[in-house]
């Protein structure tokens, strides 16, 4: 609370658009920028040059972590001691006060010493907005300055934790142009109103620099607060919950003094039904029926190894799964509520900004001219719903601390709808993204020939099937057990025997497993082969691979980096190839491919890239099936 | 078998495309086969000097005398199909083409590619020349877009170094096209 802002402007309240606080509006004669003492320029919240602290917090609430991890780790290690500790002391009474009050001062010493170390590493963080880029210096010993110019940073979001919230502030991220090679650039520990102020200003400064560049007039901006009454049509549960217990206090949600730079043309929330819907949908059926599978056929081998006495224990066992079944549902179906909770995805200007989360606090937004493709999803739970998951694909920095980034390639898709009618997708996408209106519509999809759906079975439910050559040496090693077992059964009595019927039976079960899995992909390539289908527009590639889950990819062709045709030995034969093309978003890049369309349509894909500066008349748009 | 052999010869008369008209420059067999050869050599020699060193005692001997025998052959196989046998494929079908617009590219012996790279998406187009290379008095040229990295194995230096300056060309000038 006793973090105020350099200049805080007036701050109206929300939604009621009262007329612009005065230094936010500049006037008609611009001079560049850099030229001392700006006159032209609006009041920015941070002056420039001016080294600027984050929140005090940072020195006593970032070491609270440090110390749960610090507590975890102890009684983990100790544990022998504190349990030999309570057994063996004579007044069980007096050592138990002990050991609480050693562990309270243990605490207490190294909650001292972390927060020294924040302290002095608060001490040299600082940010600055200088002429032309934006700076934060830290570090103790090695000083560091990371800088990145205004007309680079092309996104500012927010993230906070539930630990934050205590304290009320967040963790600002600027992310420039992307590619593996950029780490974005973290500023932790500010107050919610700073957060905002870092932004504005960011994007204010940005939109100077450009225009002084390009030698144009300075832009105008809006004031704060002036932007929107929000729309509150198609809120949930959550989302009046979150704003009783205030959390949703980033941007314009519920009002705020920076309300951004431009209105808002759109915005769209999770109704009731959608956010139940999607909580229950995104628990993974398939992991939790691969489970019970398992159980069934550890029950099986059980029951032969030990005979049917076992199934005494059943009576425990069964409800005790059941229970763990349902509350590991419970929990991810929980968890995916939460984090959609208060979900709101908007337009604002050449904008797309997401917000959701009711404990962790997230803020994302992207301009419409980086988005590398929009992903329509669906899971086979969401496929037999009707519904879908709607995201788009942007490029993401590598960020130093997270190396999990390239396991989860696809989460880092903006996603602007977590469970959407299939028939609603269209009226989004074209409110939210105009830009994208003349993507390929489903008349304009070319399918695949007839021998993919052949190759397609082979393909998945052999050859590229791990499971296949499992079973493969699984019969092999069968044939070699029992023929060397035959001979030496009598030697061995009963128990060579029972060994010998346990293996044969476990090898069942695995042909058993195979044969399910089998029928699932036979079933999955059947629709593979009737839905999937790509299509080519002047502006758009499109690709849908569909199966047992579906996902449909449109490609901008300014955002396409390069597309490319592979054939092996047997789709040669076949007359067949794979197409792909290749985005850069993700942090590697990512690649979208369709297994064997026709050779023609293969040519007809490679051509499509190529430039058309010199042939515009030649488009080739591929016939309609 | 038939049918691919029947296949291949209906391809051959109506090719789906025409291949990329330019290759590499023939010295680029020769730096793969050098190339080949070290790394070949690097795996194969400590084994096999490991199963002569074991011939000396009398104890291992009877063992390792038939695993050096097999050794060396091992080492001369590789050594024959990836000096021998497969350069001059690799090398028929590796081609590529330069357009004012964009790259083609296409090579790959059992696993058929082919890219079309714009030059537009280009962001760094690289020359390098490794020890091999530069006795040869080749260069290679990478071209970088903003997603993946495609190179060009084993062009004469000075092609490699228009190539490189167009493509920086192309990149600075060309403006989007739809």
């Amino acid at each position: 609370m006793d973090q105020q802002l350099p200049q805080t402007p007036a701050s109206p309240a929300p939604g009621q658009g009262t007329p612009s606080a005065p230094g936010y509006v500049t006037s008609p004669a611009q001079p560049a920028l850099g030229q001392g003492t700006q006159p032209g320029l609006p009041a920015f919240a941070f002056p420039t040059g001016q080294h600027n602290k984050v929140h005090h917090s940072y020195i006593w609430l970032s070491p609270l972590l440090g110390l749960g991890a610090a507590l975890v780790v102890g009684v983990l290690t100790s544990i022998e001691d504190i349990v030999k500790g309570f057994m063996f002391a004579g007044d069980a009474g007096f050592s138990l006060l002990l050991i609480l009050l050693f562990v309270v001062l243990a605490l207490a010493v190294l909650y001292g010493i972390f927060v020294g170390i924040t302290a002095l590493s608060y001490k040299h963080l600082s940010f600055v907005f200088d002429e032309t880029e934006f700076s934060l210096y830290s570090g103790i010993l090695t000083k560091r300055r990371v800088h990145v110019p205004y007309a680079r940073v092309q996104s500012v979001n927010h993230k906070q934790s539930p630990i934050q919230r205590l304290a009320g502030v967040c963790t600002v991220e600027i992310d420039t142009a992307g590619g593996a090679s950029n780490k974005a650039i973290k500023v932790p520990y500010v107050k919610l109103d700073v957060g905002e102020a870092i932004r504005a200003d960011l994007f204010m400064r940005k939109a100077y620099s450009l225009a002084a560049e390009a030698g144009q007039p300075m832009p105008q901006f809006m004031a704060p607060g002036q932007a929107y009454a929000p729309a509150m049509a198609g809120s949930n549960v959550l989302d009046e919950a979150a704003r009783d217990m205030g959390v949703g206090d980033f941007r314009g949600l519920y009002g705020g003094s920076f309300a951004g730079l431009e209105p808002i043309s759109f915005e769209r929330r999770l109704s009731n039904k959608e956010l139940l819907l999607a909580s229950i949908s995104h628990s993974s059926v398939s992991g939790m029926l691969a489970f019970l599978f398992i159980c069934i056929a550890a029950a099986v081998v059980a029951m032969i190894f030990f005979g049917t006495e076992i199934l005494i224990y059943a009576a425990f066992v069964i409800p005790v799964t059941f229970m763990s079944l349902l509350i590991a549902m419970f929990f991810t179906m929980a968890t995916t509520a939460l984090s959609y909770g208060s979900f709101s995805v908007r337009r604002r200007g050449s904008r797309v900004e997401v917000e959701r989360g009711i404990l962790q606090r997230d803020f994302s937004g992207i301009d419409v001219n980086r988005i590398q493709s929009v992903v329509i999803r669906q899971s086979l739970i969401r496929k037999l719903m009707g519904y879908c998951e709607v995201s788009l694909g942007r490029i993401r920095a590598s960020s130093g601390e997270e190396q999990n980034t390239q396991a989860n390639l696809n989460a880092g898709g903006l996603v602007i709808h977590p469970f959407l009618k299939l028939d609603q997708v269209d009226g989004l996408l074209n409110s939210l993204l105009p830009e994208y209106i003349d993507r390929p519509t489903s008349t304009q999809f070319k399918g695949l020939p007839v021998v993919a759906f052949r190759r397609g079975i082979l393909r998945r439910c052999l050859w590229r099937n791990g499971m296949f050559w499992f079973v493969l040496l699984t019969i092999v090693f069968q044939i070699g057990f029992n023929l060397v077992f035959s001979s030496a059964t009598a030697a061995l009595g009963s128990e060579g025997a029972r060994l010998v019927s346990l293996l044969n039976v476990s090898c069942v079960l695995i042909y058993l497993g195979f044969i399910i899995q089998v029928v699932l992909i036979v079933i999955g390539t059947v629709w593979w082969k009737r839905g999937s289908g790509f299509a080519m527009t002047e502006k758009y590639l499109a690709l849908c691979n569909d199966g047992l889950g579906t996902e449909t990819v449109y490609l901008p062709r300014q955002k396409i980096q390069d597309v490319y045709t592979r054939t092996n030995p047997f789709q040669k034969a076949a007359g067949v190839t794979t197409i792909g093309a290749v985005t850069a978003a993700g942090v590697q890049g990512t690649t979208s491919f369709l297994w064997d369309v026709t050779e023609e349509d293969g040519a007809a894909w490679l051509d499509w890239l190529k430039p058309r500066t010199q042939q515009q008349a030649q488009i080739q748009v591929p016939a309609q099936p | 078998m038939y049918s691919t052999i029947k296949r291949n010869l209906v391809s051959e008369r109506m090719p789906m495309k025409a291949l990329p008209a330019n290759q590499l420059d023939p010295r680029v067999k020769n730096v793969w086969r050098l190339n080949d050869a070290i790394w070949i050599t690097v795996v194969m020699l400590p084994i096999i000097i490991c199963f002569f060193v074991m011939t000396l005692f009398p104890e291992t001997a009877t063992i390792a005398r038939p695993l050096l025998i097999i050794g060396f052959i091992v080492w001369v196989v590789l050594l024959i199909v990836w000096l021998v046998v497969l350069p001059p494929i690799r090398y028929a079908r590796w081609r590529y083409e330069i357009t004012p617009d964009y790259l083609d590219i296409a090579k790959g012996i059992f696993w058929r590619k082919r890219y079309i790279i714009p030059f537009i998406r280009v962001q760094n187009t690289d020359t390098r020349q490794g020890p091999i290379l530069r006795a040869f008095d080749l260069a290679s040229v990478t071209v970088s877009t903003a997603a993946h990295e495609h190179e060009i194995p084993g062009l004469d230096a000075s092609i490699a170094e228009d190539l490189r300056d167009r493509a920086a060309e192309l990149a600075r000038i060309a403006r989007e096209d739809v």
